[in-house]
This record gives C-alpha cells, structure tokens and sequence, in this order.
C-alpha cells in the first residue's frame, strides 16, 4: 500500500501532461482497481499540509471522464488569499463564468458576455481580457460561442460560485464581512 | 412534401436548435414527438426517407440527452437562474467580481519537472523534425530526419560535452557556432540543455548577432527556467522552430 500511496502521489503531484493532475484511466492503469482506497489514504497524508485531491467530472465528446487533481484545502486558501489574474481581468472571467454556467447548455453568445461586462469596463479592455483567457483555456470559443475550459473547471470551485449567486447581493456582502470579522 | 419527411423535419430542426441553446430543452414536449414518430410505419416507408428516419431519431436522442442534462444539473444545485446572475452581476463593482474570482480560485499544486525520460522525448521529437534545410552555417542540407541515436545515455552526453568545452575553452567566451563542429543537431541541443540546467552561459552581441557560450565549473544557482529559441528556417509550412 505504501508503494501505492508513493505511486499516486507522484502521478498527482508531478506534472505528466499539459493539464495538473490524473485522469481515472491512468489511477487504474498504475494503482489498480482499487484506486480509490489509495487516494484516500494519500488524502490523509495531505490533508496534514493543507492540501486535499478534487475530483472534477470533465465531458469529453459523450463521455464523462473523472479527474483527480491535488488542490489546497478552500480555508488554507483563503487565509492566504490572492489569484494569478489582474483586477480588470478577473471581473471579466467572474461575468463570463457565471453567464455559462447559468445558461442553457453552458455557452454563452460572447457578445452577451461583452454587453455585461462593458457596464463595468471599457470594450477593448473586456475584448482584450476574453482572448487571454480563451489562450489560457480558460475558456474555450465555439463558434460565436463561448463555453467553460478545462482550467475553469479545474482551478475554479464552481459550486461556491453558485453559492454566492443564489444569495442576493446584499448576501454576498453578508458573507464576505462575516469572514473577514472571523477572521480578525 | 409527405407527411413523415414533414415530421423527421420538425424533429431535426427542433434538436439543433436545443444544441445550439436556442431553445430549453424542458420547453419540449418530448412524449407528443416520440408520439409522431412512433405512428410512422417504418416497413411502408420509402427507402428515400430511411437516412432521415435514422437522422431524426438521433436528433430526438439528443433531447432527450439535453433535457436530461438539465434536470441533472438542477438537481445538483448547478442550475442558476439566469436573471438572478445578470442582476448581480450588474449591482457589484469590479472588486466585488475580482473577490468571486479569487475566492473561487483554488490552483492546482503540482511540480513541473525535466528528468531523463522528458529529456529523451524531446530529443525524439527534435530528431524527427523533418524539412530542415539550412544548417547555422547557412549551407543548405537536405535531410528528412536528424539521425541522432535516442538509446545512449543523453546525461552522459552532457556531462563529456560539458568537461571538454571547460577544458579547451578555459572559462572564456566562445563563439557559438564553433560549438557545433560535425553534428551541429545534436549539439546545439546538448547546448541547450545545459544551459537550461545552469552548466552555460550564453549571451549575444546585439551588433554583430554572433551568439557566445561560457562554460561554468560548477551548477549555477540560477536555473534559467526559459528555453531560448534559436530560430532555424524550416522550409515547406513557412514556420520557425
């Protein structure tokens, strides 16, 4: 098991492909059927240092495919805070996530997306903003299109997202002081 | 038009239509239209109409599929009402919106590695480069692929490619492409591995574009974590590697 524990660890931790983490196949193929037993003891040892494995389900074509990735646990995270993007461009991607993701069939026309966000910043800045995050996979363009990449599903806690959406505004608010009261 | 092809059509034409996301696929009532194409009688129908018969049913598939989406998603808390998104998108200002965004943010944690088995890869995909054309020495070479041997020990390599450059050079500047000698391919990326590693330096001279490699004694603390490009024409699709 120890082995197997070391084997799944490396597969998580040590980037294999062009995407973090493993797909359900590879845990199958290098730590047998019984994958799961061994994530969960792999999980105990993270959790020690913060960390936990997030399992997301991808749609490939007609296929849902499970993939295992390590992630920081959401509290560590948030007492540490930050993300990698610009102010200007994280308000675009939280518009364009959240359209999708409350639209039909999640994909939304991107001249809908920059009708929303151009309320909140310049055309050229929400333009600019789009294009890196379609070059970052962050989102992906089908046709006139736009749906959610697989950095979105991945790196992004989605279901928190729709958390702070189904609260009203003065919610959302509610929530961000309770924390940071909390916290101090 | 007959009566079936009349319905094969409205299925079709209703199924995009659900793909595209023009319509909800709730709003279909899926049993009235498996009611129309169970009443079509497959044994009487045309041989013309078989191909739209196969067609339809796979579009009334896909409703199917949609609708089950959506209820899949709504039962799983996924499904959002759109109105609801729009106004609180429109009530928050930009650092509002940043803060979803950085409280959603969980990056993935993973390390980014090159061992030997990445190095031996690379070399692969370096040897079967085909169409190269010209040589750093600018005399033109016709070859479909670079016949470097994968199977030796690419470290060993670096290592003998690294102590005689230390030796002859004696810690100076050295030109470039005096490296190269007779297997230019496979020097050049015994350089550049090297120089990734922090074993070389290299640096240009802007005025004459001539390329220098110094060779160190000891690993640089400095990884240079970027490889550098060393622009070669390829000839047929135009690009540049």
């Amino acid at each position: 098991m120890e082995r197997k524990i070391k084997r799944a660890a490396y597969l998580l931790l040590v980037r294999r492909h062009s995407y973090p983490g493993v797909r359900e196949w590879e845990l199958e193929k290098y730590l047998g059927r019984n994958y799961m037993e061994v994530l969960e003891k792999l999980g105990e040892v993270l959790s020690k240092i913060g960390l936990e494995i997030k399992v997301v389900n991808i749609r490939e074509g007609d296929r849902e495919i499970k993939h295992f990735i390590v992630v920081p646990e959401r509290r560590v995270k948030e007492e540490v805070g930050g993300s990698i993007f610009r102010s200007d461009e994280a308000a675009v991607l939280a518009i364009a996530v959240s359209l999708i993701i409350s639209s039909e069939n999640m994909k939304v026309p991107r001249g809908e997306i920059i009708e929303l966000a151009r309320t909140k910043l310049p055309e050229y800045r929400v333009e600019r903003a789009l294009n890196k995050f379609i070059r970052l996979k962050y989102l992906v363009e089908d046709g006139e299109f736009i749906k959610l990449g697989l950095r979105s599903f991945l790196e992004l806690d989605l279901d928190m997202l729709l958390q702070q959406f189904t609260s009203s505004l003065k919610g959302v608010e509610t929530v961000s002081h309770g924390e940071d009261q909390e916290e101090s | 038009m007959s009566r079936e092809s009349e319905v094969y059509g409205r299925i079709k034409s209703l199924s995009k239509m659900v793909v595209k996301g023009d319509v909800d696929p709730l709003n279909i009532d899926i049993s009235t239209l498996v009611e129309l194409f169970s009443k079509i009688d497959v044994d009487r129908l045309p041989i013309e109409l078989f191909m739209e018969d196969v067609d339809a049913l796979n579009g009334l598939s896909l409703v199917l599929y949609y609708q089950k989406e959506t209820i899949k998603r709504y039962l799983e808390g996924l499904k959002i009402d759109e109105m609801i998104v729009k106004t609180a998108i429109l009530s928050l200002d930009i650092d509002a919106l940043t803060s979803v965004i950085e409280r959603l943010y969980r990056p993935p944690v993973d390390a980014s590695t090159i061992d030997n088995e990445f190095i031996l890869e690379s070399l692969l995909h370096f040897k079967n480069i085909e169409r190269l054309r010209f040589e750093f020495t600018d005399k033109p070479v016709e070859i479909d692929s670079v016949d470097i041997p994968i199977e030796e020990d690419i470290r060993r390599e670096m290592e003998e490619f690294h102590g005689r450059l230390l030796e002859e050079s004696g810690g100076r500047w050295v030109m470039y492409r005096d490296l190269l000698g007779d297997k230019p391919i496979f020097n050049s990326y015994l350089i550049s591995l090297l120089s990734s590693e922090g074993y070389l330096l290299l640096k240009v001279d802007r005025m004459s574009g001539e390329v220098y490699v110094k060779a160190l004694p000891q690993k640089h603390d400095f990884v240079n974590p970027i490889s550098i490009p060393i622009v070669v024409s390829r000839g047929g699709d135009g690009e540049e590697d």
